[in-house]
């Protein structure tokens, strides 16, 4: 899974010719939501990268945390809403050299 | 690897070694030595019946996967609701587009925000029974916490006037994060596990054990 998605990642990257990763979750209406955007583009709803989220697995905040101890990924800043902990956003810079 | 023997599953042991679950007894082979202890308690005393619905309907897999129950009738549910958790979600996944589709016709931000607010609220009651009754009353115990006690919602989760609140700062709401909120595709069920043992603590560890929910949980 962790091949599919750094390959996922790369891939996406090149074609938005972007480097920003944002990871973001919320809890707001029971099971957890979350989504991974590069330029604003979803890549776990698009087929296409074929990591769409299962539901009850699939790819998590501790994926994206195994890639950064790879060094594939570098972690630019968290930002947990201020009034709710569950939900935060975190913004990566992948480093396709790896 | 041989299928080891532990207490009251020798009668399974020998059943197993039967040509006839050659698939079975080689996935159960293939389980870790806490899952295989598992497997060999749970079913130490089953039927032939069982052990046939168990390696020929697939619900190995249910009981390896998504949840630990000696109950043939319980993985079958469990299995059966297996399209309805895909539709659901496919509907959230849908309710993007819905985003999209409303901008195309000139809506406002906060015209689309309530539509879509309002819709994945909705597509959540609607696909409850998704969701097995055991892990859905934790999840209402949950809500009722986070946004019940806060005077953000009920036990489904945020309302429109609720999200309203949330994402209103300085008498300006942010219309984009309550979108972008409401269109987020569901998430892992480790998560979940995570969230509900930090903030119920751990009365909520039979049911996360029961659907393999504990991964996170240190």
């Amino acid at each position: 899974m962790l091949i599919k998605l750094k390959q996922a990642i790369i891939k996406a990257s090149e074609e938005l010719n972007s480097n920003q990763l944002i990871y973001f979750i919320h809890f707001n209406f029971g099971w957890p939501s979350q989504s991974l955007k590069i330029s604003d583009i979803e890549l776990l709803q698009n087929i296409d990268y074929d990591l769409k989220f299962e539901f009850g697995s699939g790819i998590g905040e501790e994926d994206l945390e195994t890639l950064v101890q790879q060094g594939f990924l570098k972690k630019i800043s968290e930002t947990v809403d201020e009034y709710d902990p569950l939900e935060k956003s975190i913004e990566y810079e992948i480093i396709k050299a790896v | 690897m041989e299928v080891k023997v532990v207490s009251g599953a020798g009668n399974l042991s020998s059943k197993l070694d039967n040509v006839v679950y050659v698939t079975l007894k080689g996935k159960v082979n293939q389980l870790d030595n806490v899952l295989r202890s598992q497997f060999l308690d749970d079913f130490a005393n089953a039927s032939d019946d069982v052990l046939k619905k168990l390696q020929n309907d697939n619900l190995f897999d249910v009981w390896k996967n998504d949840i630990r129950s000696s109950n043939i009738d319980e993985l079958i549910e469990f299995k059966s609701k297996g399209n309805l958790r895909s539709d659901y979600v496919n509907t959230v996944d849908a309710i993007g587009n819905k985003a999209i589709e409303l901008q195309g016709l000139g809506k406002t931000d906060a015209e689309i925000a309530e539509v879509v607010s309002n819709l994945r609220r909705q597509t959540t009651i609607d696909f409850k029974i998704a969701t097995p009754d055991d892990m859905l009353d934790l999840i209402f115990e949950f809500n009722d916490i986070r946004y019940t006690q806060t005077g953000l919602g009920d036990k489904w989760g945020l309302t429109w006037q609720g999200a309203l609140k949330k994402y209103t700062t300085n008498g300006v709401t942010d219309y984009q994060k309550i979108i972008q909120v409401s269109s987020t595709p569901l998430g892992d069920k480790q998560r979940l596990g995570k969230a509900l043992y930090d903030l119920l603590g751990t009365k909520t560890l039979p049911v996360l054990q029961k659907y393999r929910m504990t991964s996170l949980i240190n």
